[in-house]
């Protein structure tokens, strides 16, 4: 019996992530047993019953997420647990993929850009246009429907 | 700026003009919960979820990821009734002119037979069985079938909760629940969507009976007489609703589908796609409680 764990405070993932862990963990050849789940007094306890539980597990919250598994040796348990941080790992890069919502919050995202792209309908178009232009970028500029005075306006500016 | 499409209605003692701070808890593809204290909760959700209590739906594209827009879990905010600000990326998300989802109870009278009532409560556990995922506590719904963990750790907790509701003993339902919040993977973890379940069924399925709505809520009350610290913040704070008889829309159209026989198989074919397992762990537990409730009728 190769007992490992695994231990992440105050991270949450959603259940269908949750599931696919239990699932393809399962399917591991070598792993006898698999728990996954937040650290709650129950889960601590069905975790302990079924022989699963470190004096490491017995400490987290139901804030924590933790895995707890029993394989045949070292290497199942490594391959395993690469697997889990494989998928998590994803999910990670997944959530770091942002997209700033605003031009003040793209500014300070890439400060270093000298190329603003606008694509935005005209009476958008030119507010977000002489923000770019006043914060000393170049403008890239889709729309239409812009009044000709406020295209001339920025024109210059 | 962002814009607000609806707002829950519970939030109005939470959404005052009074600004609060807040922290973002956790962010996922279509949800983004911010803690304000202890109790409360503001979850931000995508089009592309349901209407739940405690929820503000952001008019955004369905397909577009909320942490793209840059929530991050630990983030500071500021809310009032007016806007949710995120300072450090300057996000704004006005709520003015955002319509008020009404996540209060629909308790309206049924007409249907107490046999039809059974019959849809049948309709949803062979649903469960042949669409849903039975990995989690649903598997109870299968009898031996299914070889499950979580099954045998609370088929005893069940036994007596069933018990407790079925006699009025409120120190038995206090037990076994015990036995049975925070159990299971998840966010919300399997035997917490369980109870949210059971105790749907019991407003619903009771109020078909014509208990009383105090009676009612004093079991759910016990029900859930234990949680603090006992599940995780998300899902204390689901529970908590529940309690007060407020469900996500799918939960509170499959009850209603279920007393006036409207459609059960769509409706609970929309609660069984939600999440990993908590949909199924859900409708098992409003078979349970449903089919309790249908053999008790008046609590005594």
């Amino acid at each position: 019996m190769v007992l490992k764990y695994l231990i992440r405070e105050n991270s949450y993932y959603d259940s269908v992530t949750l599931m696919i862990i239990t699932r393809e963990v399962k399917k591991i050849e070598g792993v006898k047993e698999v728990i996954v789940g937040m650290g709650t007094e129950l889960n601590k306890e069905l975790t302990g019953n079924l022989n699963l539980l470190t004096p490491e597990l017995q400490k987290i919250t139901p804030n924590d997420f933790f895995i707890s598994l029993d394989s045949v040796d070292d290497n199942i348990a490594k391959k395993a647990f690469a697997f889990v941080d494989e998928l998590l790992s994803k999910k990670k890069a997944e959530s770091e993929d942002y997209q700033p919502s605003t031009f003040e919050s793209a500014l300070k995202y890439m400060p270093d850009a000298n190329l603003v792209l606008i694509s935005l309908p005209g009476k958008y178009a030119v507010r977000e246009a002489k923000n770019a232009l006043l914060n000393d970028k170049h403008v890239m500029l889709f729309s239409d429907n812009i009044p000709l005075e406020e295209e001339t306006s920025y024109d210059g500016a | 700026m962002l814009l607000a499409k609806s707002v829950a209605s519970d939030l109005i003692d939470t959404l005052t003009s009074k600004t609060v701070d807040g922290i973002v808890h956790s962010v996922f593809d279509n949800a983004c919960n911010i803690q304000l204290d202890r109790n409360r909760l503001v979850t931000l959700i995508s089009p592309k979820l349901p209407n739940c209590p405690s929820a503000i739906k952001l008019d955004i594209a369905e397909d577009q990821k909320l942490y793209s827009i840059g929530f991050k879990t630990g983030m500071k905010s500021v809310i009032n009734k007016d806007e949710i600000k995120m300072l450090k990326v300057f996000i704004s998300i006005k709520l003015t002119g955002a319509k008020v989802w009404d996540s209060s109870p629909l308790f309206l009278r049924s007409k249907i037979s107490e046999e039809m009532l059974n019959e849809n409560i049948e309709k949803i556990r062979d649903l469960t069985l042949k669409y849903g995922e039975i990995e989690g506590i649903a598997s109870i719904l299968d009898g031996d079938e299914v070889d499950n963990n979580y099954k045998y750790f609370i088929i005893d907790s069940v036994k007596k909760l069933t018990k407790g509701i079925k006699y009025n003993d409120y120190k038995m339902i206090t037990e076994a629940s015990k036995g049975l919040i925070g159990l299971g993977p998840g966010l919300t973890p399997a035997a917490d969507d369980f109870l949210l379940g059971v105790m749907a069924s019991l407003y619903y399925i009771g109020h078909y009976f014509d208990n009383y709505l105090e009676n009612l809520k004093k079991i759910a009350g016990f029900i859930i007489y234990d949680l603090p610290g006992r599940t995780t913040f998300i899902s204390e704070i689901m529970l908590r609703n529940g309690m007060k008889a407020r469900f996500s829309e799918p939960i509170r159209d499959l009850m209603l589908a279920v007393i006036h026989n409207t459609s059960v198989q769509d409706k609970c074919i929309n609660l069984l796609n939600i999440g990993g397992t908590s949909g199924s762990d859900c409708a098992a537990g409003i078979v349970f409680g449903g089919a309790l409730m249908a053999r008790v009728k008046i609590l005594k």
